[in-house]
């Protein structure tokens, strides 16, 4: 056994070298606007910050929960929505917006979840990815709400305590806050009492029931927080892009996402990140192949599920979660 | 005190009675075991014990409570927690991970103490933490806290599975053939640490199929076979009992 000191030091140095790299990797991502990158770089930038929460978020559900849904972008689509039509209608800000968007969106997902998640197996996928056509649909057709195929222009620039954000380094900076905040929870959830829940029940939920964890309650919880992000990724496309129709939302958007957590690794923070980062840029540099596109993500999806489950980072899951360990290790000893 | 009353429990598959109309009884504090040859029906028997499967007929009641067809997540929560025959851990969580699992059922974070960080949360993180490495130690897995669970050696997961099931506090373990595959001197040390937990006041029900092996530490024995009780008693009684050899061995041994 090691000594009290000794643990104490070792917590201390833990503790330090974590929160260098934090300071390092914030510093370096607060700098970034001021590379004077071109526009189109900045928005591949912010679209990639955009695709983080989803991926982040939809990583929750299916990576670590288990569960796979193929209908993130429903809840993509109605935080948007959300977001848009609240904007447009009341004039209600960002700061109000996207809450309600990302409060919706959970909503929703509380609803389908219910009836869903009671069954086993591929039921949440097949519901998921008709609930995302059933959105579609409503929004191309619901004139009324949605103006269908004509979509809705001019959605309001976010104001953010007083600042109208409008430049790409203001969008950059937002998303980066929005980034940090998903990042933040989502980490926080993954590791305690909740997060062992739902990875238990990923890994086997007969012992996981077993043990007390209530399993429909918990991947209902999971499917609810997804989606929560999920919408919180709409309402800021929303008021970045300033125009929203259901194009934006298909099933090829939900397959997308899901590519990059499946490349980034399933159940894996750094991951989803490096997954989103990944392929926001790579369909922009395949742009010659047109359509073809759409056949790197099956590819992704057939070779990396079987092949390399744990994604292109591997072993970083393990890493970080050892870091984890061991700082409980050292506060279990104070 | 009687802390578990079986009444007449039966569980048919379609035609087949895997466990046929067994009433059965257990004090606080003793060791039973229920033993039989392969497919006896003893698997099935904790699997209603747990709520796995709801029996077709009987009742089951434990501490005073009629718990027959509660779900498992609330069996737990009655003082009922179990190994399984084929262990079933949750491999890519480490060691102390699934032990804190396993105190699921006895913890309380939610989504606010853990979103926030509040005092609560570690408190409780920490209480549970220094818990689950006590328990660790007692069969000696303390320094395998970081491993993942599927990197154990075999015997090793039979006794974090253990360590994991005793983590939610019980007042009734049971242990479906937990020296399966084990060999004889770890059988020898898992048998002596069962021991020890009868000590320390737990009440345990054991299932095996090796007979001689739970001879020594059992205070009484049931017999399955084919779904049926054939046996019950001291262990010197089982013993000698001709329809229990015959189960066993064959008729005309
Ligand atoms: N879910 C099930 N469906 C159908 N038959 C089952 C099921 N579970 C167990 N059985 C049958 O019940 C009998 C008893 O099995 P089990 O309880 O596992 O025996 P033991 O644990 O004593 O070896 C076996 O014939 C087995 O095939
Ligand atoms: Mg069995």
């Amino acid at each position: 056994m090691e000594t009290t000191v000794e643990h104490v030091n070792k917590k201390k140095k833990i503790i330090k070298r974590r929160s260098m790299i934090y300071v390092g990797v914030l510093a370096g991502l607060l700098i970034i606007p001021l590379l004077s990158l071109n526009n189109f770089t900045m928005r591949m930038v912010i679209m990639a910050g955009t695709y983080m929460i989803l991926a982040m978020s939809l990583n929750l559900i299916t990576g670590y929960t288990g569960q796979l849904s193929l209908g993130h972008a429903a809840f993509y689509a109605i935080g948007a929505y959300t977001s848009a039509i609240l904007s447009m209608r009341f004039g209600w800000s960002f700061l109000i917006t996207a809450p309600a968007a990302a409060l919706m969106a959970a909503l929703v997902a509380l609803l389908l979840g219910i009836p869903t998640l009671k069954l086993q197996g591929a039921y949440l996928a097949i519901v998921t990815l008709g609930f995302s056509e059933i959105v579609r649909i409503v929004a191309l057709n619901w004139m009324g709400l949605t103006r269908g195929p004509m979509g809705i222009p001019g959605i309001a620039r976010p104001e953010v305590l007083g600042y109208r954000i409008a430049s790409n380094t203001q969008y950059y900076y937002l998303i980066l806050a929005l980034v940090i905040i998903t990042y933040m929870s989502l980490y926080r959830i993954i590791n305690s009492r909740l997060g062992r829940a739902f990875i238990a029940i990923r890994e086997d939920d007969l012992a996981a029931q077993s043990m007390g964890v209530d399993i429909l309650k918990y991947k209902i919880l999971s499917f609810t927080i997804a989606a929560f992000f999920a919408g919180l990724a709409g309402s800021f496309y929303a008021h970045y892009v300033t125009y929203i129709d259901p194009q934006s939302f298909t099933f090829n958007e939900s397959i997308q996402v899901l590519s990059m957590v499946v490349l980034g690794g399933m159940g894996s923070m750094p991951g989803a990140i490096i997954g989103s980062v990944i392929l926001t840029w790579a369909p922009e540099m395949l742009r010659f192949l047109e359509d073809y596109r759409m056949i790197m993500y099956g590819a992704i999806l057939i070779v990396m599920m079987p092949i390399r489950p744990q994604g292109i980072l591997g072993g970083i899951r393990f890493k970080l979660d050892k870091e984890e360990e061991n700082q409980h290790e050292a506060v279990g000893s104070e | 005190m009687k802390l578990l009353e079986v009444n007449n429990l039966t569980m048919a598959f379609g035609g087949l009675k895997a466990v046929n109309n067994i009433s059965f009884h257990m004090e606080e504090g003793e060791i039973i075991s229920l033993i039989g040859p392969n497919g006896a029906g003893k698997t099935t028997f904790f699997n209603m014990l747990t709520g796995i499967y709801i029996p077709t007929e009987g009742s089951i009641v434990f501490n005073g409570k009629n718990i027959t067809g509660t779900a498992p997540e609330k069996i737990i929560k009655e003082g009922i927690a179990r190994t399984f025959q084929n262990i079933r851990l949750f491999p890519h969580m480490t060691v102390l991970e699934n032990v804190l699992v396993g105190m699921h059922s006895r913890s309380h974070n939610g989504l606010f103490h853990s979103l926030f960080r509040t005092k609560k949360f570690y408190q409780e993180e920490k209480r549970n933490a220094y818990k689950a490495k006590e328990l660790l130690a007692t069969v000696n897995l303390a320094d395998k806290c970081n491993e993942y669970a599927k990197n154990l050696a075999y015997g090793q997961q039979r006794r974090l599975e253990i360590v994991r099931a005793l983590a939610a506090q019980p007042k009734l373990l049971l242990l479906d053939e937990p020296a399966a595959g084990m060999n004889p001197q770890e059988t020898e040390a898992l048998m002596k640490y069962i021991r020890g937990l009868k000590d320390k006041g737990a009440t345990i029900l054991l299932i095996e199929h090796d007979m001689k092996l739970v001879m020594k530490i059992s205070d009484r024995i049931y017999v399955l076979d084919h779904g049926v009780k054939i046996a019950e008693g001291l262990s010197k009684d089982i013993q000698n009992n001709q329809d229990v050899i015959e189960a066993y061995l064959g008729k005309g041994a």
